[in-house]
């Protein structure tokens, strides 16, 4: 298993700055984006294995995003990690028809961004492996 | 004879029967409450003289004298002639008979002329009249002239506290018309919605704001039942619970949407109108007060918005803080360089949050009319060369040209020297920041002595604002999404730089711009004559 590939999306250059700085550390690569348009054809270019990205953003916001990457049939299994200013008051159901397997409120902890991304890429592999198990059964 | 103020008129024809008699038993005993007898002969007794003056010697002298002819002729007579004694004595007893007869006849008549006159004098009196006939003031007359006299001055004393109970009453009455109408009228200028219905819902009382936002006729509406004319079915509703419930129901409160505004709805019953709470419901009252609160709830509504967005925008700068800091911590800056790249960045950070609060600050106090403005004049051109001064490093770091249009002449205004400052800082900071390398910033100074005004213009070579753009370009938080990269703001500097140019100090501000091409802020302030 090669290096896990994480596209890091924000309007704001310190966030995308020091998230891919966290995850270059721990042994990542990493694409970074300033605008979800931008992110959009990054990922769909170079597949990331997961995409991080804000909520709130010019052009296409991060759900607007989550939701063009679901409908991408090259990218309808790839994870995403939303971090949100708004606290957690985005509505129930918002998230329905995205990848968003977390939400982290801003101020965000990098530490956390790391766990979560190492935990959803586990789960996608053991996901993987298991369906792979049943297909081979 | 005693009259209280008490007595009821039923008890006023009592009363007379009762002094009447009184009077009769003691007819001299109340010598003050007698009045004067008539002094001269009114014009009554002209035409008809005191039928006592004739009658009196009539009736005493008449019988007497026939009486003596009679004992003449019965005793005197026979000794002279005895032959015709018979005939005498038959005489003299016919002429006793005839004077007893003349004698009963005269008194007779002597009492129904005095009765007659006393029916008349009671009539007269009774009509009012203070007239007294002159021949009430004969002895014979005395008893009843007191007690006439007595009865008509309790019956005047009577009337004039009757009269005086009236004036009172109609006093009291006009002073309640008034008060009512008062009440009225306050009513009727309540903006707020008032109805008041009985305990069959119908209408007994509504106020023109009611009428305008029920949309009913108050007159026509007056005693129908509240079905008939309102067409909110939870007002309608409300009402019924609460005056089913007999004022105990807890929905005292309720909010009411009727067309597009919010209503709050309070419930009351009339207090006063029921002395026991076990009254029939039919008597109870419903006061409905309808207040429109739709601009509570949007300016609510602003306000939450607003809360949102300016936690959005503080958490963005406490973001990277608190990110770089813990990276700090983690020991994840691995050399000299990153680790001053992330206190530079902590500290640009606590910057644009310290700015943003006290922008928001600012704002807020204009807003709320709390802001300490003082006024001085301050020379125009000395306030712009200021801003310029400040702003040159920052212009030079981004290669820009900062060129001022500065004239000789000094003009005057009146304004908060650090406000206006911090105004024309904020322009030529949002030009710098939005100007690609190597443009031009400049700043001039136009005077229009026609009207009064000075204005200060801000022009670059920017990125220009899209039109669409230009009406919200002085919102709270407003930024064009195709020019967010170009800098970071606080969302609030424009609409500050409005707020201390309009509010503050009276003047106006506004905006050219096209894209690709750059902008012009010209802010035009009122000079001092």
């Amino acid at each position: 298993m090669g290096t896990k590939k994480i596209l890091v999306c924000d309007d704001e250059p310190h966030i995308v700055h020091v998230v891919a700085a966290k995850l270059r550390n721990a042994g990542f690569e990493v694409l970074t984006a300033s605008d979800g348009a931008e992110a959009l054809s990054a990922a769909q270019q170079h597949r990331p294995d997961l995409v991080i990205t804000d909520y709130q953003m010019p052009f296409l916001s991060g759900l607007e995003l989550c939701t063009k990457l679901r409908e991408d049939e090259n990218l309808c299994d790839t994870p995403a990690i939303m971090l949100t200013a708004r606290g957690f008051s985005l509505g129930d159901g918002v998230l329905e028809g995205t990848n968003v397997r977390r939400l982290l409120a801003k101020p965000f902890s990098p530490r956390a961004v790391l766990e979560a991304v190492k935990e959803i890429l586990d789960e996608s592999a053991t996901a993987a492996a298991s369906s792979t198990g049943e297909s081979q059964a | 004879m005693t009259v209280t103020h008490d007595r009821p008129w039923s008890q006023i024809d009592d009363e007379r029967q009762e002094s009447a008699d009184w009077i009769a038993s003691a007819p001299n005993s109340n010598e003050a409450a007698q009045p004067e007898l008539p002094e001269s002969p009114n014009h009554k007794a002209d035409e008809d003289p005191p039928f006592r003056v004739v009658t009196a010697p009539l009736v005493s002298i008449v019988p007497l004298a026939l009486a003596g002819i009679g004992v003449f002729w019965t005793v005197v007579q026979p000794a002279a002639d005895r032959p015709l004694l018979g005939m005498t004595r038959l005489l003299g007893v016919g002429v006793l008979l005839i004077a007893s007869g003349v004698a009963w006849w005269l008194e007779l008549r002597g009492r129904r002329e005095a009765l007659e006159r006393c029916c008349e004098q009671l009539e007269l009196t009774e009509s009012g009249s203070t007239t007294m006939h002159e021949y009430m003031a004969h002895r014979e007359f005395r008893p009843l002239w007191s007690a006439l006299s007595r009865h008509k001055a309790g019956l005047e004393a009577r009337l004039g506290q009757l009269l005086e109970k009236q004036h009172e009453l109609g006093l009291e009455r006009s002073l309640a018309d008034m008060q009512k109408r008062h009440a009225g009228a306050i009513i009727d200028s309540i903006s707020d919605a008032v109805l008041v219905t009985d305990g069959f819902d119908q209408l007994v009382l509504a106020n023109p704001a009611a009428e305008a936002i029920l949309g009913f006729d108050r007159h026509e509406a007056f005693r129908k039942p509240l079905a008939e004319f309102v067409d909110d079915e939870s007002l309608q509703q409300s009402i019924r619970q609460f005056r089913e419930s007999g004022g105990r129901s807890s929905k005292r409160r309720v909010e009411l949407t009727i067309g597009d505004k919010v209503y709050a709805l309070t419930l009351s019953e009339v207090s006063g109108e029921r002395d026991e709470t076990d009254a029939p419901a039919e008597h109870f009252r419903v006061v409905a007060v309808l207040r429109d609160i739709t601009k509570q709830r949007e300016a609510a509504r602003h306000k939450s918005e607003f809360v949102a967005h300016v936690a959005h925008e503080l958490r963005t700068p406490l973001s990277s803080i608190r990110a770089y800091t813990e990276m700090l911590v983690d020991g994840e800056a691995g050399d000299e360089a990153t680790r001053a790249e992330y206190y530079e960045i902590i500290d640009s950070s606590a910057n644009r949050l310290g700015r943003l609060i006290d922008n928001m600050l600012d704002i807020s106090r204009i807003e709320a009319g709390t802001v300490r403005v003082n006024k001085e004049p301050v020379a125009v051109s000395m306030v712009v060369k200021d801003a310029l001064d400040e702003m040159r490093p920052q212009a030079e770091e981004k290669k820009i040209t900062l060129t001022d249009e500065l004239i000789p002449v000094v003009y005057r205004i009146l304004a908060d020297r650090d406000q206006i400052n911090r105004a024309v800082l904020n322009l030529v900071s949002n030009a710098i920041k939005y100007t690609p390398e190597g443009g031009k910033v400049q700043v001039c100074i136009k005077p229009h002595e026609e009207n009064q005004t000075i204005s200060i213009e801000v022009s670059d070579t920017g990125v220009g604002i899209p039109e669409d753009a230009m009406p919200r370009m002085f919102e709270k938080f407003y930024r064009v999404d195709a020019n967010r990269k170009m800098a970071k703001g606080t969302g609030l500097g424009l609409n500050l730089v409005k707020h201390i140019v309009e509010t503050v100090h009276g003047g106006k501000i506004t905006l050219t711009s096209e894209v690709g091409k750059g902008s012009t802020f010209a802010m035009s302030l009122p000079l001092i004559p």
